[in-house]
């Protein structure tokens, strides 16, 4: 758990660290609104995505994520507020910013009879990529996705996960600068999910912007920038490692002391001005949750007050919690 | 520019590749039209209907030699079943099946015309299809008129050896003064050969009717049309660039088609760039309104009924079978809009007449061409933007 969040933290990009660097934002949206009939749709969307960064739009099924990406990609108007993509208002991309933008449908919507080679050449001539660039591109990209072995295999005779690696090529032929994913591990297996955010992470660190939705609420780890959807509004963008914070109101520290004593440790904590709140879990019998605004600062102070009143510390450590949890305790404390 | 051509050649390669990748689509494509105009022109005789008649005669009503006569005059157009005076046993030979039509000579009719009395022939018959029905009047009447000549002739002959009237004239030429003489200025053709035009336009305007209305279906079910909307390429380009495709695909199937045709012998008599340049002209239109099917249709099998419809339209409105000049005034506008009204019209000129089409139908298949393709691009783009 340690390594990953560590991980999370040293991989996070340029764009974050020092946004002014980053140039302007990929998206801006300012109360953006999109309305069907009845009470669907998306409703103020407010926010940035700087240039650089995965964000992930994360939320359950029919939250409004596909709907988010098709304002904004341009293929809905926002029926209120303003979005800019790329310094356009989608709705009125012109072809130079559509040759910016990559798209990767929620559903394989590729040719079933046409090989993965040209299936790939269709998708790059669409952005006008003529003959030469388009066979640079797809050995690059089929090399990328792993797919090179297949490209005169027909389409209809690959794997579900191969058609999805495929439609990500696709998307990228044009080498855009911004890449729109709606759901590109729905129904794909762990393995190649894993891929998946291995071949985001990747093109975030060739400098393109990569806006993700999915409703494994487990991948908002693998993003710089999560935003949390539910019922059409977003209620919370961040890093995954603020987000967290904002769950359990801080930081948290993970003890495990002797069982018999854990009672006592949880109220001897609670009694330091440098912990939130300390509480038993019950997972693991003397496992200790405490939430601290600095962790890194504060958890050799915690064990030393343990160890002082004679409370034996067998395990401790900054405990960055699955992300499940954390997406729950947002939703649930939006509903309070 | 550059983007462009590549946009409508990204287009046409895509489905040139798609139909030639599904070897089955190709065979009843290419190989069942073919087939359906190889079967036609092996297995259609045409000709006249030819009944079956049981002949009743009473007793005493025509000589030996007269009833040859009658006999050879009815086997013209008739096939004779029984010749017998029992009026029952032929009337349920009419019930049986055995027998179309049961002709029934009257008893004394030399004694009628001889009282100034005319009597009648009566034909007996069980249709219920109209134009059988008109054949058995007709035929019968032709019959008749036949039969009258023979006996006025005899009576002629029997004047002429008792009372020399028109003794220098022999009596078929008082009986039938008159007689027509026929001839046909252009070639003589048989049915396969005239109908062979009509079955070769209506096969390729039904391919390219249903190749055009499952083409945008299919695309908008597979959900492709969101990756047209959000890449820079315009509705045109993706209209164009189908058009293209189906226009080379229908082309090697009208060559296909026309060698059938040459191979059943229909002559080809006109200017082949005008036939080329027609049969472009008739699948753009074709294609066009499969196209405009495609675009108000919701599924597959939305897009197979219209295209059937079109096809049955076709058949009855587009000159197929029945004269053009048999529909009332106010049924023009549709007959004009079926592109196969002016094809049939255009092909016969240029295969059969050697001629080229008329002005009217090249010019109301470029209005179908022009609408329809106006149409889609419209419907098409409205169609992205409101994806």
């Amino acid at each position: 758990m340690r390594r990953r969040f560590e991980a999370a933290t040293e991989e996070a990009p340029a764009a974050l660290k020092e946004p002014q660097q980053a140039g302007p934002p990929a998206i801006v949206a300012d109360k953006a609104s999109h309305r069907f009939a009845g009470d669907a749709g998306v409703y103020d969307l407010t926010f940035q995505v700087p240039r650089g960064v995965i964000f992930g739009l994360i939320g359950p099924s029919g939250c409004g994520k596909t709907t988010t990406v098709r304002i904004l990609t341009g293929m809905y108007k926002p029926s209120s507020g303003n979005l800019t993509v790329l310094g356009e208002q989608p709705w009125k991309f012109t072809s130079s910013a559509r040759g910016k933008i990559g798209y990767m449908p929620q559903q394989f919507v590729l040719y079933p009879m046409l090989s993965v080679g040209e299936n790939f050449d269709f998708s790059a001539a669409l952005y006008g990529l003529g003959a030469f660039h388009r066979a640079h591109r797809r050995h690059q990209l089929l090399k990328f996705v792993e797919l090179n072995q297949q490209r005169h295999r027909i389409t209809s005779k690959l794997s579900g996960g191969m058609q999805r690696r495929l439609q990500l090529a696709c998307a990228l032929a044009h080498d855009p600068e911004l890449i729109f994913a709606d759901e590109p591990t729905a129904g794909v297996d762990p393995v190649l999910r894993a891929k998946f955010w291995e071949h985001f992470r990747e093109l975030r660190n060739a400098g393109k912007t990569l806006f993700v939705t999915t409703q494994y609420v487990g991948e908002a780890e693998n993003c710089d920038l999560v935003g949390i959807m539910r019922g059409g509004r977003l209620l919370y963008i961040d890093t995954p490692q603020d987000l967290r914070r904002k769950a359990f109101g801080g930081d948290l520290i993970r003890i495990v002391v002797d069982a018999d004593r854990a009672r006592e440790a949880a109220q001897l904590l609670n009694g330091q001005n440098s912990v939130k709140d300390a509480r038993q879990a019950y997972q693991q019998s003397g496992l200790l949750l405490v939430s601290t605004d600095d962790a890194a600062s504060t958890l050799p102070e915690l064990v030393t007050v343990l160890r002082d009143h004679g409370i034996d510390v067998r395990e401790s450590e900054q405990y960055a919690s699955p992300f499940d949890e954390v997406f729950l305790e947002l939703v649930k404390r939006e509903g309070e | 520019m550059f983007k462009s051509i590549t946009h409508v050649l990204a287009l046409f390669s895509k489905e040139v590749s798609e139909v030639f990748r599904q070897p089955r689509l190709v065979l009843s494509l290419i190989l069942g039209p073919v087939l359906v105009l190889l079967l036609f022109g092996l297995g259609f005789k045409g000709g006249l209907p030819n009944f079956r008649i049981a002949l009743v005669v009473p007793p005493g009503s025509v000589t030996p030699a007269q009833l040859n006569e009658l006999q050879k005059a009815i086997l013209t157009d008739f096939t004779i079943v029984s010749t017998d005076n029992n009026l029952p046993a032929a009337e349920q030979k009419l019930r049986n099946g055995q027998a179309d039509i049961v002709e029934i000579l009257p008893a004394n009719f030399a004694q009628n015309a001889q009282h100034g009395q005319q009597s009648k022939v009566r034909f007996e018959y069980s249709q219920v299809d109209p134009t059988n029905e008109s054949w058995v009047e007709y035929l019968g009447s032709s019959q008749v008129d036949a039969m009258n000549r023979i006996i006025l002739r005899e009576a002629i002959g029997q004047m002429q050896q008792q009372g020399h009237v028109f003794a220098n004239v022999s009596p078929q030429t008082v009986v039938s003064p008159l007689v027509p003489e026929y001839q046909n200025l252009r070639q003589s053709l048989s049915f396969v050969t005239f109908y062979g035009p009509s079955v070769f336009a209506l096969l390729l305007q039904h391919i390219a009717v249903t190749l055009g209305a499952l083409s945008l279906v299919r695309e908008r079910q597979r959900g492709i049309l969101e990756m047209f909307r959000v890449a820079p390429i315009p509705s045109t380009s993706i209209i164009d660039g189908k058009y293209l495709g189906y226009v080379l695909f229908l082309s090697i199937i009208a060559v296909l088609l026309l060698a059938m045709l040459m191979f059943l012998g229909v002559p080809f008599l006109g200017d082949f760039w005008q036939f080329a340049a027609f049969t472009l002209l008739f699948i753009v239109a074709s294609l066009g309104i499969g196209f405009f099917f495609s675009c108000i249709a919701n599924s597959d099998s939305t897009a197979i009924q219209l295209s059937m419809l079109m096809l049955l339209l076709s058949i009855f409105f587009g000159g197929f079978f029945l004269p053009l000049q048999n529909f009332e005034e106010f049924m023009q506008p549709l007959i004009n809009a079926i592109p196969l009204t002016h094809a049939i019209q255009g092909y016969q000129n240029i295969l059969l007449k050697g001629e080229p089409p008329e002005i009217v139908n090249w010019i109301l298949l470029g209005v179908i061409a022009v609408i329809t393709y106006i149409v889609t691009q419209m419907m098409f783009q409205r169609q992205l933007n409101r994806l």
